[in-house]
């Protein structure tokens, strides 16, 4: 790429070194231009990330500094050898990942399919559906704690009407509930940004195309399978990519519906850390823990990119 | 097969938004030490100080607010800087302080803390200015000796200006109502959670705190049912003793029989709120939660009782149930912050503080106040804590790790014993050998 694109240069005919100073202040431009988002991503960015390296590789307590100490590879000996929470939370984050990203694709297609036809008031059926995106973590999770409160949330108030259940049920206080619950909870809030990102990039896809498979005698489920789905992948992909990363990481929800319990059922990996390190203050173990989560991360991330054939045809 | 750049430019995609949205959750806590204003130690000089209320809600900092305008007024050279911490975040938030050496010249402090920051140097010896002080003689001896003996080197870090209680509430109308005693008894205790249990009309007997800040309240129990110390004399903890276990299995087999599902959950509010809504008969917290109980109930339909004694009828209460104030070394007006927290113990701040939380003085002039004399639920923690059968057990707050073996293991643990997971066996072996390793490792540190 070439910095000295928009910056047409002059045809004067000055002395030479002149010329040739105003080049090289030119070409400095753009670089002055990147410098505060280069400092910043360095500051905000690489040095955080440098730091959670460190310590992984520390005995680091805040709460115990005479403990402190070098530590090497302990750390993550201990994750793979004496943890017993760290596979059990690495399942749960996995079953919360699958569960959420994939309910979340498949509602969020068929909210923007409906919401990309022709009807009346489609404008605020749009902004209706957006709702739950703009709520904020904690409202959300107050107000789906209320509606599964056992005494009197709307939840249990309306599956008793409608003679589905005898008695109320505590569905964030079993062991057997807890998980599906909290998936519901954050399939609600996690819909609109599949919804929102796929509308847009249907809107984008030429009528044409459309045209075209049906003078090919295409019926609508063929053209939805060789016509949107194809204009639509780089954007699954990536939307994908980006909640697979982001659910992985979600800690709101759970830690205010359930808090990781009961008897850790909705503990995953992130939940554990977040009890372990911001908890009990033992930042050493939970940035090793985190190195690790990161390592699970970028590996998935390189492998879905390519597995999946982003951006090629 | 796939072109060098695309290979390139999807690994740097992969790991930008990895980096980008895991640091997401990250919290940088390099806070920088700020100097105080001036470093002065004229006391004419005008000061100010900053003050941290590691209780903060919207009851208690009205509370605070007038005390810091009493002592304000009286001082008019000293200015203190009022800074809330809500409770859930406070420990976190003085240990960030003390890592980054950043902490207040003065704040309210739990006595379990005193050991941990006296190690790590964070507080400043007060037994001279306390020597030297008016309070010598006011403030109970008994509470000021317990701060001196779990220190490491038997110094005084802090100054107790409420003390609190683990008790019983329970419903009076519904005990007449129904003609059951008020139990004194564990036997009596369980008797009562049976018959108080009426599903039918949606009342239940107990309320357990099955979720956070529930190993406090099951710890206090076992211990006021075996009335052991928490070492033996071997050094042997007695977490998973017999008797723990024998009361562990029938306490926790009383959830969902006698008591609501939603309690494996339980936190401080739902529990109280249980209560204060006429779910459950009966509710274990401490004389603390008078002012909650009393804006929800009538007078005269509930009061409490001290926690149930042992076979041997002896009360047994959990040491170090306390709040100090403290001073921190990093301090540039030591004078001044000592002024501060002798006002907060003064018996007219004591008795303000305390007749609002329904806590209990340690100033004893304070005893002798009309609301003193007329609160029954201070004259119950009287009753308990003068009581000279009284046995205090003394947990090992020093350990660093006490607290979050409670909060990560126990906690967790008390789910899966109510849950059927695990047996109340395993849990409290589990749980002893955590509080063994992590005293192994203390005494090795400091040669005990």
């Amino acid at each position: 790429m070439s910095y000295s694109q928009g910056f047409p240069e002059t045809s004067v005919n000055n002395k030479d070194v002149v010329h040739k100073k105003k080049i090289k202040k030119e070409k400095l431009v753009p670089y002055l231009f990147i410098l505060p988002s280069f400092l910043i991503i360095l500051g905000f960015l690489f040095y955080p990330i440098g730091t959670v390296f460190y310590y992984s590789l520390q005995n680091y307590d805040v709460s115990a500094p005479y403990y402190n100490s070098f530590a090497g590879l302990d750390n993550f000996i201990k994750i793979f050898t004496a943890d017993e929470m760290f596979i059990p939370s690495l399942i749960n984050s996995l079953k919360w990942v699958v569960s959420e990203v994939g309910l979340q694709l498949v509602f969020g297609m068929i909210l923007a399919l409906l919401l990309n036809q022709t009807f009346k008031f489609r404008g605020l059926a749009r902004a209706a559906a957006f709702i739950p995106w703009a709520i904020s973590g904690v409202l959300a999770s107050v107000m789906w704690s209320m509606m599964f409160n056992e005494h009197m949330g709307v939840i249990n108030d309306m599956l008793m009407k409608l003679g589905i259940i005898n008695e109320p049920m505590a569905f964030l206080a079993s062991t057997s509930t807890a998980f599906g619950a909290v998936v519901i909870a954050e399939l609600w809030r996690g819909i609109p940004f599949f919804a929102i990102t796929l509308l847009a990039s249907l809107q984008s896809i030429p009528n044409e195309l459309y045209e075209a498979a049906r003078v090919d005698g295409a019926s609508r489920w063929k053209s939805f399978i060789y016509v949107t789905l194809p204009q639509l992948k780089n954007t699954i992909i990536l939307t994908t990519l980006l909640r697979v990363v982001w659910e992985f990481n979600n800690v709101d929800l759970l830690f205010n519906l359930t808090g990781g319990g009961p008897a850790h059922s909705t503990t995953t990996l992130t939940m554990y850390i977040a009890d372990l390190a911001v908890h009990g203050s033992n930042f050493g173990y939970g940035s090793a823990l985190t190195v690790v989560s990161f390592g699970i991360l970028l590996i998935f991330a390189i492998l879905y990119l390519r597995l999946s054939r982003y951006e090629k045809e | 097969m796939f072109m060098k750049r695309g290979k390139y430019k999807s690994s740097i995609l992969a790991f930008s938004i990895v980096s980008g949205l895991l640091l997401a959750g990250c919290n940088g806590d390099d806070e920088k030490p700020s100097a105080s204003t001036d470093s002065n130690s004229n006391s004419d000089e005008p000061v100010t100080i900053t003050f941290w209320d590691e209780n903060a809600s919207p009851e208690r900092t009205p509370l605070w607010e007038e005390i810091i305008k009493q002592f304000e007024d009286a001082n008019p050279n000293i200015d203190v800087e009022y800074v809330v911490i809500p409770n859930k975040s406070a420990k976190s938030k003085y240990d960030a302080a003390i890592a980054a050496n950043d902490t207040p010249d003065v704040g309210s402090v739990q006595t379990t803390w005193l050991p941990e920051f006296s190690i790590r140097e964070a507080l400043m010896p007060l037994d001279e200015y306390f020597d030297g002080s008016e309070l010598k003689d006011k403030i109970n001896a008994s509470a000021i000796e317990f701060n001196k003996k779990i220190t490491q080197d038997g110094k005084l870090y802090g100054i107790p200006y409420a003390q609190n209680l683990d008790t019983i509430w329970i419903r009076t109308d519904w005990f007449e109502e129904a003609g059951v005693k008020e139990p004194e008894t564990f036997d009596e205790f369980f008797t009562a959670i049976e018959k108080m249990t009426d599903k039918d009309n949606g009342r239940y007997g107990y309320t357990i705190r099955g979720g956070a800040g529930g190993s406090f309240q099951l710890q206090r129990l076992m211990f006021a049912y075996s009335g052991l110390d928490y070492f033996g004399e071997d050094g042997k903890v007695n977490i998973n003793d017999p008797k723990h276990v024998e009361f562990v299995e029938k306490y926790l087999s009383y959830y969902e029989e006698f008591t609501p599902k939603s309690d494996i959950t339980n936190g401080y509010k739902e529990m109280i709120a249980g209560f204060d809504t006429g779910v459950v008969a009966m509710v274990h917290h401490n004389v603390g939660s008078y002012g909650e109980h009393k804006k929800s109930l009538e007078e005269g339909t509930f009061k409490t009782i001290p926690l149930p004694k042992t076979e041997d009828g002896k009360y047994v209460a959990e040491g170090g149930n306390a709040v100090n104030i403290a001073v921190f070394n990093s301090t540039e007006h030591p004078d001044a912050a000592w002024k501060f927290a002798e006002f907060v113990n003064s018996a007219e701040a004591q008795s303000l503080w305390n007749e609002s939380t329904g806590q209990i003085p340690t100033n004893t002039d304070v005893l002798d106040d009309e609301w003193v004399q007329n609160a029954q639920h201070i004259k119950v923690a009287f009753e308990v804590y003068e009581n000279p059968e009284t046995k205090l057990y003394e947990p090992p707050f020093y350990l660093p790790d006490y607290r979050s073996i409670l909060d990560n293991l126990v906690d967790p643990g008390i789910q899966q014993v109510m849950s059927g997971q695990k047996s109340a066996k395993d849990f409290l072996d589990e749980w002893a050998t955590a509080i063994e390793e992590s005293k192994e490792k203390y005494d090795q540190t400091f040669n005990k």
